[in-house]
């Protein structure tokens, strides 16, 4: 469950593991540099998590402008389970078909009894949007108009407040992608960060992430928990504010409805390989400044991958049953380029994982559709840490994996109610620890060089694991091992109704039930790891007693294994109204009561927590012709469960940390840590009933329909994430400098932390996205978002969440507190996003470009008592300044300076071509080159834990430990049928 | 009303300008300009400590180093001064001082006798010897260790030189006098004022102050010393501050430790390191000095610029006491090294004649089980000179 990573873990009860992505998607430029096409474009979204859309309209006559009531309308498609659908327009002319899976329809009007001939329109339906068409007709007219919609990108949303995109299989087709789900998400204005993305300034820990309704939300670190079959995504609807109170997120959420089959079979397999070869695979001087080394006749780092993909789809039954299975296997190898300190080539990042899907869904009848899905997702990475801090024999490596599945009932009572039923279960687990112990370690780079001691040649399990903290290096071990089990159950039915009062309203009412499991079996290896410092950099500097060597010996923790498990469950009941009050004018407001509770190991109730979210959306369709809309939205979101408090909040095995006495050369106990709630002295303490985290969002949006199909558009999103969770250390007392505990509160050498929401843990996003997309054509797609925004507060832990220990947390040294606050880590002031594509005749160009302005990071400095980097002299964002004045000090505020990696500027290119479509229109076989990083570009980019820029203060500081990806091709061939 | 104290920006005087920042964060978060962060960290904010990384060696005390602040130690010694313990740090000349003729010429050591100046607030008598507590404290404070960094009922000293080593290493220009700026307090709140930048413009103290020097831009004015001059000698804030230890295991010294007069300090600073240093303020960094009380000049020959510090007498013993299977008995001290336990001042601090500088000599104890307290306890005719001054940083006794 845990890691221990970073010079100071021995006080960080360790970081609970996350999922990993297969590959360059663990940093934010990896998944800008792979990711394309589509953006943007704010979209008609009715409802976060509905899978499906709908059609909404009135039909008017064509000269008069008069509502046509008793208009035949019917509804014809390929992804229509149940066949056609027709209805009737009321009163007022209109009409609405729900529940339809995203794709293309065909719409029909007729008169009954009138010899006619129908008016057809095809339109392509987007998950969760309403599609509105509004038709003006004349029955007279005897032209069959037949519209061949250009995907239409009405991205108006008349009816809704919400922010973000649908982002479809088709469009993502066009350009290069990383090819997860994850990745694919940096293309949405707001969305920046990695795998897991930071949605508008909330932590990447405050998203959800749901799958065909299922909340796969890891339950522990509220991050992503699966990966997914790319080609078996229909879309994926990433949400990014205005949410209506159907959700109850602090980001946002990004929601996949994956393929159900259809009325057709249809066969859909692709591979593709990428390798070294095919990539620039430059070397790098380690400063910022320095650019590619010429005369460094290396190696290329490995950058290879092979991915397999077949999927199958089609009718069990012709508009009665369907399904859609699929297969992909994946191995992919990343490396980083040599860097400092250790300045050699670090073992490759081996990724390898199968994904199975399979959906199915029935329709026995007009009001009753039946789905299920499931999905399973092994995967075993090694060499996990990409930097140049580790030797192969330090490094560590994951196994992670698990399978969810949901089944889901709606019943479509009449047109006036229907309701929803899902129930899902997920179970994942994650085993993390040395590389050496899950499989072989990679010591191809130093082992016989002469360079680090022999036994760096060779695993032991019984060896401790050292940190060299004059110049931040990692030796001899991995973290501890972890074996990791997280279960979820969900239930979630809901009800909606329409119907007629001072306007048009359409209610939803639901309820919200999860339970959530999470067990750790954690053990260190040797039950002993070591903080060196003082003796100087390299394997020279480490604690090594038996080699004579004892000047860098400084501090050690010792921990016994150790098993703990914890349980929690939350409920939520909402209301949401969406009232059109007249032609111009609607309001939407929606409610939420949540109540959460977590327990741990030892029965203690470590959060108990109520959150009440009251939602209000305004919509002004300023020229009455859904062209011009105006919206404003306030909102309130709580996260009531989560058991990242509880599985911190646990009882562990006793830790000792002791100090090594250079005289008398004995090592003496510094503090505790660990231990049980009901100790003597309590090993640690819960809040329950705090304030739940929660989010408060304003958001103001202006939509043009400025031509055809061309949409401009600005949003302004004021968010404050309030009251997050993190730790407080509550027993140690400092001294005045914050360099040393002089005394313990209790009497006991002990470290205590409070498991709690804090007031003063918030952080605030201001954003405003410029935005525009265009599809002249449907040959054409261009889309421009320019996003400038301002991320800042205190806020930039929860738990180890971030920064990987407790230690760096605002609550654990007092004497720090005035620096936290600032521009946070996931910052960044500019962003653009460029994305153009092209396609004639089974020929497709497509580009995706991406700039975004650097992240913010904070020097650290190196704590006596920590013996870490867990000192700051500047606030949050900052590095102190040197101060040439005083010899190189640090004591000139004014000399303090904001501190940021460099800008990153990446594009990626598409280009493929449809060889089958020049046979048959049935088999499209398209051959695929995809080029990342086009201009080769170099800079810094961010990291895990923070960054590839050194920010802490040892002799390497500043210098780039890892660069962008370089120039890469992958080729690819598909088959579809 | 000042604002609670401690741990968060801005400072408490700016509370009063609350609803002013308020409104200009609020017209500075319009879309497209954002919030800047930094600027509520206004006026005097909390820095944080004062990195010591180029400290000259002996201000990082034993073991210390600048990289890795808190590693070194200051070991308080026991003396006697009127047949009292008390507890004094012996510092040696260091520095440029060390090498200069007459180390006790302010003229020599600072150009024009411009020793850096300190901020002392509401001094009481000359001697300096305690925070002012005329400062305005948040209402209701009351001081917790564990959240306080200091005492926000008192208002520390504002200094304007650091220790800073030159090079090469060993030679720094530092020395540890100031010369004093009295500040009268009027209705500042307490450790609200943390740089000289800013004291010399507030409103809320009386302070005399020289104009700028003309012909430069922006000058700021600056304090007028009131011509006398403290030895404060600022030190690593993190390194701990401890009374003598006990003799370890195999010592033979006897009674170096802590006496009864000083056992309870001792045990208290022994644990946390802390309460025999002071704190004060540096360019709004939190700084710790060894005080060591007014140093008494005078002129030489009535020359204005021959002023020169005057020292008492430090008695050291060329004995000292030893555990012998019979009792006690004397042995050798070890190179005429200062506190030993045994030491004995001339003064108390606070008496007349005190100084911060010491005159080093040495005697010779007559009576194992009588160990000198005071100087009518040593035969002066049989002293020697040692021709070697040190500062004696004294403990203020009760």
């Amino acid at each position: 469950m845990k890691k221990m990573e970073s010079p100071v873990k021995k006080h960080t009860k360790s970081k609970l593991i996350r999922r990993s992505l297969p590959l360059f998607a663990v940093s934010s430029i990896s998944a800008l540099s792979i990711g394309a096409s589509l953006i943007v474009a704010p979209s008609l979204a009715r409802a976060v998590g509905e899978q499906d859309g709908r059609i909404s309209g009135i039909v008017t006559d064509k000269q008069t402008g008069i509502p046509m009531p008793g208009v035949r309308v019917r509804l014809t498609g390929k992804y229509l389970l149940g066949g056609p659908r027709i209805t009737a327009t009321s009163d007022d002319g209109s009409y609405e078909f729900i529940a339809l899976t995203p794709g293309p329809y065909e719409v029909e009007l007729s008169i009954e009894g009138l010899q006619v001939k129908p008016m057809r329109k095809r339109i392509v339906v987007r998950q969760g949007e309403t599609f509105p068409l509004n038709v003006a007709w004349t029955p007279e007219e005897q032209r069959q108009e037949t519209l061949v919609v250009k995907e239409s990108y009405r991205v108006i949303r008349p009816d809704n407040t919400q922010t973000g995109t649908v982002l479809t299989a088709d469009q993502q087709s066009r350009v290069a992608t990383s090819r997860s789900y994850q990745g694919i998400t940096q293309q949405v204005a707001g969305v920046t960060g990695g795998g897991n993305p930071n949605i508008k300034g909330a932590m990447n820990a405050h998203n959800r992430y749901l799958v065909d309704g299922l909340d796969i939300t890891d339950p522990v670190t509220n991050t992503f928990s699966a990966n997914m079959n790319f080609d078996s995504i229909e879309s994926v609807d990433v949400a990014t504010g205005g949410t209506e109170a159907e959700y109850n997120s602090l980001g946002g959420v990004v929601n996949l409805t994956t393929s159900a089959g259809s009325n057709e079979w249809h066969v859909d397999s692709s591979f593709y390989v990428n390798h070294q070869d095919f990539s620039a695979g430059n070397q790098f001087g380690a400063q910022g400044y320095d650019g590619v080394r010429p005369f460094a006749r290396l190696k290329k780092s490995p950058n290879a991958g092979y991915q397999a993909n077949l999927n199958l789809s089609g009718p069990i039954l012709k508009n009665r049953w369907w399904f859609h299975t699929s297969f992909q296997y994946e191995h992919r190898d990343a490396s980083i380029n040599i860097g400092p300190p250790l300045n050699l080539q670090h073992p490759t990042r081996e990724f390898r994982a199968m994904y199975f899907r399979f959906k199915t869904a029935f329709q026995p009848s007009q009001s009753h559709r039946l789905t299920l899905s499931v999905s399973a997702d092994p995967a075993f990475i090694s060499n996990v840490n990409q930097d140049n801090l580790h030797l192969g024999v330090a490094e560590d490596h994951q196994n992670q994996g698990g399978a969810f599945g949901i089944l889901q009932w709606d019943y479509f009572i009449n047109e006036r109610m229907n309701s929803k039923i899902q129930a899902g279960i997920q179970y994942s687990t994650i085993d993390t620890g040395p590389q050496g112990f899950f499989g072989s370690i990679d010591n191809s780079a130093y082992a016989g060089s002469g360079k680090f001691d022999p036994i760096n040649d060779t695993w032991d399990p019984m060896r401790s694991k050292h940190t060299n903290n004059d110049d931040g290096t990692y030796w001899h071990q991995g973290d501890p091992i972890t074996y990791d089990r997280r279960v979820t159950l969900q239930l979630d039915p809901s009800f909606s109704i329409r119907g007629n009062f001072l306007g048009k309203h359409e209610a939803k009412f639901g309820f919200q039930g999860r339970y959530i499991f999470h067990s750790s079996d954690t053990q260190i290896p040797g039950n002993l790891t070591y903080s060196d410092a003082g003796g100087g950099p390299g394997e020279g500097g480490l604690c090594w007693p038996e080699k004579m060597q004892t000047a860098g010996c400084y501090q050690r923790t010792s921990q016994d294994p150790y098993t703990n498990q914890q349980t929690g469950f939350s409920t939520g009941l909402f209301v949401q109204d969406r009232w059109k009050v007249n032609s111009w004018l609607r309001i939407n407001p929606g409610v939420r009561f949540d109540y959460g509770r977590s327990t741990n190991s030892e029965g203690v109730q470590v959060s108990s927590l109520w959150g009440f979210g009251p939602r209000l959306g305004l919509v002004f369709d300023l020229t009455q012709d859904q062209k011009t809309v105006l919206t404003a939205y306030y909102g309130r979101s709580n996260e009531v469960l989560s058991l990242l408090a509880a599985a911190y909040a646990d009882a562990s095995a006793k830790s000792t940390t002791e100090q090594y006495d250079p005289d008398t050369k004995q090592w003496k106990k510094l503090y505790e840590g660990g231990g049980s709630y009901f100790d003597k002295f309590p090993a640690y303490d819960v809040n329950p009933s705090s304030t739940p985290p929660h989010t408060d969002e304003i958001t103001l949006s202006f939509r043009r329909e400025v031509f055809e199909n061309s949409t401009a558009g600005i949003d302004y999103t004021y968010k404050r994430v309030g009251n997050i969770w993190d730790s407080q250390e509550i027993n140690q007392v400092w001294d005045p400098s914050g360099q040393r505990v002089v005394s313990y509160l209790n009497g006991n050498e002990q470290q205590i932390f409070r498991y709690a929401t804090f007031d003063r843990n918030f952080r605030i996003y201001q954003g405003v996205d410029f935005q525009f997309e265009a599809r002249p054509s449907p040959n054409w797609d261009f889309g421009f978002v320019y996003t400038l925004s301002f991320l800042y507060g205190p806020g930039a832990e929860q738990f180890a969440q971030v920064s990987g220990s407790q230690a760096q947390s605002q609550f654990y040294n007092p004497r720090l507190n005035q620096f936290f606050d600032g521009y946070l880590p996931e910052d960044r002031r500019h962003q653009l996003k460029l994305r153009a594509s092209y396609n004639y005749k089974g020929f497709n160009v497509g580009a995706f470009l991406g700039y975004q302005s650097g992240t913010a990071l904070t020097k650290r400095f190196f704590n006596s008592f920590d013996g870490g980097y867990t000192y700051r002299r500047s606030p949050t964002g900052t590095e102190p300044g040197n101060d040439a004045a005083n010899a190189g000090t640090f004591n000139d505020v004014a000399r303090i300076a904001e501190f940021r990696i460099p800008a990153l500027l990446t594009m990626d290119v598409r280009m493929s071509w449809d060889v089958g479509s020049l046979f048959t229109e049935k088999i499209k076989l398209t051959l695929i080159a995809d080029i990342f990083n086009v201009f080769n570009l170099d800079a810094a980019n961010t990291g895990a834990n923070g960054t590839n820029l050194e920010n802490r203060d040892v002799p390497t500081f500043g210098q780039v430990r890892s660069r962008q990806t370089p120039l890469r091709a992958q080729l690819g061939l598909r088959f579809q049928y | 009303m000042p604002a609670t104290p401690g741990t968060t920006f801005p400072s408490p005087r700016a509370s009063h300008a609350g609803a002013r920042l308020t409104v200009s964060a609020l017209l500075s978060c319009l879309p497209l300009f954002g919030c800047n962060p930094y600027e509520k960290q206004v006026g005097d904010f909390n820095a944080g400590a004062v990195d010591p990384l180029k400290f000259a060696r002996p201000y990082l005390g034993t073991g210390g180093t600048g990289k890795m602040p808190g590693m070194g130690t200051f070991t308080f010694a026991k003396a006697y001064a009127g047949g009292k313990e008390v507890l004094y740090y012996p510092l040696e000349l260091n520095g440029r001082q060390k090498g200069l003729k007459d180390p006790l010429d302010i003229n020599a050591i600072y150009a024009m006798g411009k020793a850096p100046l300190a901020y002392v607030f509401d001094p009481d008598g000359q001697d300096a010897a305690a925070d002012s507590a005329k400062c305005l404290k948040p209402e209701g404070y009351v001081f917790d260790q564990q959240r306080d960094a200091v005492r926000y009922d008192r208002q520390g000293t504002v200094f304007t030189a650091l220790p800073i080593d030159s090079d090469p290493v060993g030679t720094t220009r530092y020395a540890p006098i100031v010369s004093m700026v009295p500040v009268t307090s009027q209705t500042n709140g307490c450790q609200d004022i943390k740089s000289e930048g800013r004291l010399v413009l507030r409103t809320d103290i009386s302070v005399p102050l020289n104009p700028p020097p003309e012909g430069i831009a922006d000058a700021l004015p600056s304090g007028r010393s009131n011509g006398r001059y403290l030895v404060q000698a600022i030190i690593d804030p993190a390194a701990k501050s401890i009374g003598p230890e006990p003799p370890k295991a195999g010592a033979t010294a006897a009674f170096d430790e802590c006496g009864p007069e000083t056992a309870a300090l001792c045990s208290q600073v022994k644990t946390t390191g802390l309460g025999l240093v002071r704190w004060g303020w540096f360019k709004q960094y939190l700084l710790a000095y060894i005080d060591g009380g007014a140093v008494p000049t005078q002129l030489v020959n009535n020359e204005p610029n021959k002023l020169r510090m005057v020292t008492h007498r430090l008695f050291i013993p060329t004995k000292i006491l030893a555990r012998t299977e019979d009792g006690m008995a004397f042995e050798e001290a070890e190179n005429d090294a200062v506190g030993s336990g045994f030491d004995v001042l001339e003064y108390r601090r606070g008496e007349q004649g005190h100084s911060p500088l010491c005159q080093v000599y040495s005697f010779e104890p007559t009576d194992p089980s009588m160990p000198a307290k005071s100087v009518a306890d040593i035969d002066l005719s049989k002293v020697v000179d040692l021709k070697r001054v040190v500062y004696c940083l004294q403990v203020p006794s009760n």
